[in-house]
């Protein structure tokens, strides 16, 4: 199978107004023409401002349905998985904007399940119909980033800091990150709620606000493939990443110990954000992985070899407008990644000039003889 | 009524501290805002008005409601300017210009931004200077230092905003500031202040101000206790390095320009901005080296900085770190190459910088480090690239005599095949890339690939006519292919001196070859 490079695929899902929105008269600014993937926000304060306008690969208006936005962002990302590939899922945008109804859904009617369930069938309806020469093994990890401190979900100790290491061969790793094998889809979704209570429990015990956290839900699927006798084994991760709130704070409206953590998620997002930058602008040679362990974490899917789809949620109303544009502007620059390898920016004159005096000296023999 | 302000205002503050349910993030802001809403109504004082629609611009904006935001921040300005004692309150305004500041920064008006934020720089500056006139505390609320955070925040936010050179000067100095209050009132997480020791550093050696750069450094290394986080002191060893590596650099550029006895380079070096009072660490003194021999010193003291961090860092468990430090080494020989009179030693740093990148090349795995690899490939092109051209030169090899020395020819051919190899391996991931991603730098990453191909073909050297005929071929070959892409690409235009070369030497190389047969 030929190794593909690709940028990170930004799509936007829009949710309708609700009812307390509408009861409240609020008005939707936001236009989604999904045949050319373009979203225009207008602001609600400025009658005769220009309507901001972004393109993204896919967008997603308020009337679609779970199962389209899952076959056409993460199923595609899924499958590569389980061909031996890494894939990551996020999802981005404010509190409010339908992140977990897109994530998660609701089980009841089955239409409504969301990405995350819907994953996790697919996983187990392809393990069940693949050839009877390969033998799966699937796992599930989970943690929590907060305040740049990184926890076990499934742990039987959540209050334990985990570190980052790497390996030469398997890449990136959290040391002592307990992982867990699973058989079917209902085994993966109760590791998945269990670890949701650790998060709320621990961040009740540890005086911390859940919604500033991010998460990382892990399912790594390894397939060993017998032919002829030789056993071949591929590896293939998915990730699955929560981010917190969309953040552009203002740090002056945190104090004390808020402060820090303000600037620590906001860190998260900002260094993601420097990540994203430093990578599209190409002017600078210092990838800041090193700033944040989320952009540690997520290091090979932003520019790396992994299939990457970002879903930013936004919601439709006015009072939305500001942060609504802060997500379409950091969605935008998210689209704009890509991975390639590059010559090192040896002066281009200098090498012309090599081959002319090359030339020359070969014109000089060929003369001499 | 000044009681239930005050105690409203505890509650307002309590509640906005509240750990928020993810499900209702904004539950217990909403309610201290209720409470500031009802006590707004409650109170005709000017300064109680002005306080509460402060707290309220605050609340809106911890809500993303920017623009309730903006407006309570306005009114509370408006209030304040009522004020006759407004003196003692210069840190709310400072405080309310730095959100009027963001918020109109936040809508892309950047113009208005700059300008509240530039009424918030000119207070900030007041204020820091009435205290530093006055030589006692200033009577305002939160006092001198809150005006000092207020400050440094401004000045980061201006530097978001515009960044220009005095601007950010003026934020690295601040920023210093903080963590020397930081570090006196023991207000700090260790992980943080470290990496901004490291990031202020980075800075003023970006200045080549390199002494005061390695200092912040060393202020980094004495406040982590002794024994404890061995990840951090290996971080600011490595940072340490780059900074020794960075001046070296930066010596030998000027040595190159003939500018190393130039009087302003020490003053330069050896600028101060921030001191650290109550941390034992002394101020260097870097002389700017202007002889070999002096670079040479600090190559190797960068080395042993390095090589501390590496002891920590090792492959397994640190790959990305270990595989940096080991180009940042790689680098220095690079640079010090310039400076270097004798050939073979010329020839030995080359083989130095492969035996450092080659292990690691060919232990990672190119999946789960793609872009680390990739940057270890183009490495080891080049520097193959560059070793066998020089011994090219160095040995005097042609197609008959075969140079000076066979053992310098053989290096030569063995550097001229891994180089053809791994810049094959180069064409090899670069066709993998979609059409609609083959922008100019594909092209340009890919002919040169190509052109080096090519040319070390013909570099080859072999007594074997045969042999030697069969690289010359395959470099014509080569060329021809070459020409035929950058054609059938339309790239003519934009690579019109690579597509000239390509015509000579398809012109030259039969002649050549001729040359090679008649012997």
């Amino acid at each position: 199978m030929s190794k593909k490079f690709e940028c990170v695929r930004v799509v936007i899902r829009c949710r309708p107004l609700n009812d307390t929105e509408k009861k409240d008269g609020h008005v939707c600014i936001v236009n989604m023409d999904t045949k050319n993937g373009q979203v225009t926000v207008r602001n609600p304060k400025v009658a005769d401002e220009v309507p901001k306008q972004f393109t993204f690969d896919q967008i997603f208006d308020t009337q679609s349905l779970q199962e389209n936005v899952y076959n056409q962002t993460a199923h595609p990302i899924v499958e590569s998985v389980l061909e031996g590939y890494n894939g990551t899922i996020f999802a981005y945008g404010q509190t409010g904007t339908g992140k977990t109804h897109t994530m998660e859904g609701k089980d009841d009617p089955p239409t409504l399940r969301g990405i995350i369930p819907r994953t996790f069938d697919h996983i187990f309806q392809r393990i069940e119909n693949m050839a009877k020469n390969k033998q799966f093994l699937v796992k599930v990890s989970f943690l929590e980033l907060y305040n740049e401190e990184i926890r076990d979900l499934l742990s039987k100790n959540i209050k334990n800091k985990l570190e980052i290491r790497e390996n030469p061969d398997t890449g990136i790793y959290i040391k002592d990150l307990s992982k867990f094998m699973i058989e079917n889809p209902q085994e993966m979704r109760e590791k998945l709620l269990h670890g949701r209570e650790n998060r709320a429990v621990g961040a009740t015990a540890m005086n911390q606000d859940s919604s500033r956290s991010h998460s990382l839900f892990q399912i790594t699927v390894e397939t060993n493939e017998i032919v002829q006798g030789q056993s071949h084994v591929t590896v293939g991760k998915l990730n699955l990443v929560d981010l917190a709130g969309s953040e552009r704070q203002s740090k002056t409206h945190a104090t004390g110990d808020r402060l820090k953590e303000a600037i620590n998620i906001n860190q998260s997002l900002t260094t993601l954000g420097n990540v994203i930058s430093a990578l599209v602008d190409n002017k600078s040679q210092h990838i800041p992985y090193r700033d944040s362990k989320l952009t540690r974490l997520l290091q090979d899917s932003l520019g790396g070899n992994t299939k990457t789809v970002m879903i930013a949620n936004i919601g439709p109303a006015d009072y939305n407008f500001d942060e609504t544009l802060s997500t379409l502007r950091y969605a935008n620059r998210a689209k704009q990644i890509k991975n390639e390898p590059k010559i090192n920016e040896d002066p281009k004159d200098a090498q012309i000039r090599q081959f002319q005096e090359e030339i020359l000296n070969y014109q000089l023999k060929v003369g001499e003889v | 009524m000044l009681y239930e302000f005050e105690t409203t205002l505890f509650q307002v503050e309590h509640l906005e501290n509240f750990p928020s349910l993810k499900e209702q993030p904004f539950l217990y802001k909403q309610r201290a805002r209720t409470l500031l809403q009802q006590l707004l109504q409650k109170t005709l004082d000017p300064l109680q008005l002005a306080i509460i629609h402060y707290q309220l611009g605050v609340n809106f904006l911890n809500c993303k409601e920017n623009e309730e935001s903006r407006k309570n921040m306005a009114k509370s300005l408006q209030l304040f300017s009522q004020i006759e004692d407004i003196e003692n309150y210069l840190t709310y305004i400072q405080s309310i210009y730095n959100h009027l500041g963001f918020l109109a920064i936040n809508l892309d008006d950047n113009e208005t931004g700059l300008a509240i934020l530039a009424k918030a720089e000119r207070l900030g500056e007041y204020l820091i200077t009435k205290q530093d006139c006055e030589k006692r505390p200033l009577k305002i609320q939160g006092g001198f230092e809150k005006a000092q955070e207020f400050y440094t925040i401004t000045l980061i936010q201006i530097a978001q905003a515009r960044p220009t050179s005095k601007i950010k000067e003026k934020v690295a100095f601040h920023c210093g500031q903080t963590m020397i209050r930081q570090l006196k009132s023991k207000t700090y997480e260790l992980r943080d202040l470290i990496l901004n020791c490291i990031s202020l550093s980075d800075y003023y050696s970006g200045l080549q101000n390199f002494a005061q750069a390695f200092y912040l450094l060393l202020v980094g290394e004495a406040v982590i206790p002794e024994g404890k986080r061995k990840k951090l002191r290996a971080t600011l060893q490595m940072a340490q390095g780059r900074v020794i590596g960075g001046m070296m650099s930066y010596c030998i550029d000027c040595i190159k320009s003939n500018q190393q006895n130039d009087p302003t380079l020490p003053k330069l070096f050896n600028k101060y901005s921030i001191t650290f009072e109550d941390v034992n660490v002394k101020q260097l003194v870097f002389q700017p080296s202007k002889t070999f021999d002096e670079i040479k010193s600090q190559f190797r003291q960068a080395n042993t900085l390095y090589k501390k961090a590496m002891s920590l860092f090792v492959l397994d468990g640190f790959v990305t770190e270990h595989i940096q430090i080991l180009s940042d080494i790689s680098t220095m020989y690079r640079v010090i190459t310039f400076l270097e009179p004798d050939p073979n030693n010329v020839i030995s740093y080359l083989e130095k910088r492969l035996d450092l990148l080659l292990p690691v090349f060919n232990s990672i795995n190119p999946k789960a480090y793609q872009e680390i690899y990739e940057k270890l490939l183009v490495d080891v092109a080049e520097i193959n690239n560059e070793l066998y051209e020089f011994i090219v030169k160095f040995n005097e090899i042609d197609d008959i005599q075969g140079g000076k020395s066979k053992k310098l020819t053989e290096k030569m051919n063995k550097a001229c095949l891994n180089a053809i190899q791994y810049y094959e391996k180069i064409v090899e991931q670069l066709k993998l890339l979609e059409d609609n991603q083959r922008d100019q730098a594909y092209y340009l990453s890919i002919i040169r690939a190509y052109l080096n191909i090519a040319k070390a073909q013909s570099n080859y050297f072999s007594k074997d006519k045969k042999i030697k005929v069969t690289y010359l071929a395959n470099s014509l070959n080569q060329y021809k292919q070459l020409a035929e892409f950058i054609n059938q690409q339309n790239q003519q235009n934009q690579f019109q001196a690579e597509l000239q070369m390509c015509e000579e030497m398809i012109y030259i190389l039969p002649s050549r070859i001729d040359r090679i047969n008649q012997l």
